[in-house]
């Protein structure tokens, strides 16, 4: 029974809610599906304060307005000390929900990896890093394109990371190896395509290629080579194989060369 | 894989060994030995049109400040200019794009970036590396036909370190670098009377090293090669591989450019292809008594033949002991080459050095001859099982 959370009456009148179609209780904040004013959007308040990481995904969502693969911010509002942001509403849903429509689907599962990293294109060159890619932060729109959700723990390099106020980034069943033996200074974008490539590879099979515990996960993160079980006739291998290395220096070094592991 | 002769002391042995005899397929000069404006004019007496195009220069700046020795010392451009006071990494990235420039405008094509050698930290080289290539970015853009190589050097302690090596390469292979290739060279600590290293670190992380460049679509040159480059191209794929007459073009040593050269008289090294070794040339003697010298004999190789003849007299300067070298390790480098796969290289390698391992025993067995320390198969077996680890059957 998910935690029932409401928003206050004088909230609802600054903000003009119409309705509340849905809530949501996150670990570092609420979230309401609202329609305000006539237009459906995210209304998220924040559990422990507008910290560090909140300006910072804040602060990315503004610098990457332009990008149509993440949400928009439609307004931020300080109200009593608290600070809530308005985002853009995204209909569709989550990868999570709908990732049986891709068993066993290379064409779809090719198409679903190549619009993600079209999105994440600009933001890997600009050296960020979104570090928790996972199928719960994937919302499949209704013409099957990705947006991309939560930068809440992305890194920049050029700042020093959220890890070093003590916040656990990452979920073990979709971490790269580096993020689970905590060695922080490994962690870039080709963090990220280790990501992509186990939800490459959650999809295809509907199971996890490193196993089903973190410990299951780390001892086999243990071994050298990286041991996983897939088809030889798997369409998808060449991009497992590229980006399933424990050292990142041996995963794709750019965009092109793992669009090019895609391709068949 | 194209051959290029690293360039050194009495160049003109490998300079007419690649005109007269068709060894190589082009040169590395280094300014230790080429005096600043060498290079551009006549040498040994080979016009620049003749070489210039199949040429790279290794500019040298591994001592930094502290660069001793040769002809370092001509190059308006190389940190020993620096003053104590100098940021190295201010300074030296600025250098770097000097001795960038001397190279376009020599007319090379194949542009070598200096760098300078850390033995212990990779922090300072990662910088330099970095600023090195935000410069060449943008001198890129007016010299798109140019190919530039970026020079890596690992020092011994670096190459056995897992954790650094994997750093580097992180930073070598990012997504923003501009460099064409790398020029990697690397130092390395044989045991006490050996004259390769026998540490599976160092060749496990050295092929991760042109393996993980090849496969990133860097072009590669193995700058001082020795003939432990015959395991690293039977493994992986290297663009270029560096052969060298005198032993300090076979072996990076910072110290080579830090301090004084020593050494002494010596007669002289024999390379056997048979036995995928250097043989000291006193022990030809034995092996001759011993009627097995034909044994160890290259083949086809007009310089083995004469420094094998009875009345030869040894000794290390003389060029055909060294173009014996180079003609036996060019053919055994092209040998693998002409392997269709890397497993297959692999394997021709594993054969050649399995019936090396045969003739040492032979010559024990049958007739009593006992080469003992650098002359002995003392990285054979190491090579047979590092390689049996990379190759499937």
């Amino acid at each position: 029974m998910p935690p029932k959370i409401s928003m206050d009456k004088e909230t609802i009148a600054l903000l003009g809610v119409d309705a509340v179609h849905d809530t949501f209780a996150g670990g570092q904040k609420y979230v309401f599906i609202c329609t305000c004013h006539g237009i459906k959007c995210a209304v998220k308040m924040f559990r422990y304060g507008f910290g560090v990481r909140e300006k910072r995904e804040l602060k990315f969502y503004r610098d990457n307005t332009h990008n149509a693969g993440i949400p928009k911010i439609i307004d931020v509002i300080d109200h009593r000390g608290e600070t809530i942001v308005i985002e853009e509403y995204i209909e569709g849903q989550s990868l999570n929900v709908v990732a049986g429509r891709y068993f066993g689907d290379y064409d779809k599962i090719s198409k679903l990896m190549n619009d993600i990293i079209d999105i994440m294109r600009p933001i890997w060159e600009a050296k960020l890093v979104h570090r928790d890619l996972k199928p719960p932060n994937i919302i499949i729109k209704p013409d099957a394109s990705p947006v991309i959700l939560d930068f809440g723990i992305f890194k920049d390099p050029e700042q020093s990371t959220i890890t070093d106020t003590g916040f656990q980034p990452h979920s073990w069943d979709f971490a790269a190896p580096e993020q689970l033996f905590g060695k922080k200074e490994h962690i870039s974008y080709r963090t990220d395509f280790f990501c992509l490539g186990v939800i490459a590879y959650s999809l295809y099979y509907q199971r996890l290629p490193f196993g089903d515990s973190k410990d299951e996960v780390l001892a086999n993160f243990k071994a050298i080579p990286l041991e996983y079980v897939s088809d030889p006739t798997c369409k998808l291998n060449i991009l497992f194989k590229a980006v399933f290395s424990i050292n990142p220096s041996e995963r794709p070094r750019n965009v092109e060369l793992l669009k090019e592991a895609i391709r068949v | 894989m194209k051959i290029y002769h690293q360039l050194g002391h009495n160049h003109k042995w490998a300079l007419d060994s690649h005109f007269k005899n068709g060894i190589g397929d082009g040169f590395i000069f280094s300014a230790y030995s080429f005096k600043y404006g060498a290079v551009g004019n006549n040498i040994s007496g080979y016009a620049p049109e003749d070489y210039l195009l199949k040429s790279m220069i290794d500019l040298q700046y591994y001592g930094n400040k502290d660069s001793v020795g040769g002809s370092l010392d001509t190059y308006p451009f190389n940190p020993l200019t620096l003053d104590s006071t100098d940021s190295t990494l201010v300074k030296g990235s600025e250098l770097i794009v000097k001795g960038v420039e001397y190279q376009i405008n020599l007319g090379l094509k194949n542009i070598i970036i200096p760098m300078v050698y850390e033995r212990d930290g990779t922090d300072h080289t990662i910088s330099l590396l970095s600023k090195a290539n935000k410069k060449i970015k943008s001198l890129k853009k007016t010299h798109d036909a140019n190919k530039f190589f970026m020079t890596v050097p690992f020092s011994n302690d670096t190459i056995i370190d897992d954790d650094k090596v994997e750093t580097i390469l992180q930073i070598m292979t990012d997504i923003d670098i501009c460099f064409d290739g790398y020029y990697v060279v690397c130092d390395y600590n044989p045991e006490y009377k050996k004259k390769i290293s026998i540490d599976y670190d160092y060749y496990g992380n050295l092929l991760k090293v042109f393996s993980v460049l090849n496969s990133q679509g860097f072009k590669t040159i193995h700058g001082y090669a020795n003939w432990d480059a015959l395991v690293f191209n039977a493994l992986t794929n290297i663009n270029y591989t560096s052969i060298g007459t005198y032993e300090n073009l076979r072996r990076f040593n910072i110290e080579r450019f830090t301090e004084s050269p020593g050494g002494g008289p010596s007669k002289g090294w024999y390379f056997s292809e048979k036995l995928l070794n250097f043989i000291r040339a006193e022990e030809l003697k034995n092996l001759r008594k011993s009627g097995c010298l034909s044994l160890i004999a290259n083949e086809k190789n007009i310089f083995s033949d004469a420094i094998l003849a009875p009345d030869y007299l040894w000794n290390t300067h003389k060029p055909e002991v060294h173009k014996n070298y180079l003609l036996a390790i060019s053919r055994l480098l092209s040998e693998l080459h002409e392997e269709s796969s890397i497993s297959k290289r692999g394997k021709l390698l594993l054969n050649r050095i399995e019936a090396a391992r045969k003739l040492y025993e032979r010559l024990q067995k049958e007739f009593k001859v006992y080469l003992n320390d650098e002359n002995s198969d003392y990285h054979l077996g190491m090579w047979s099982a590092f390689i049996k680890k990379y190759i499937t059957y």
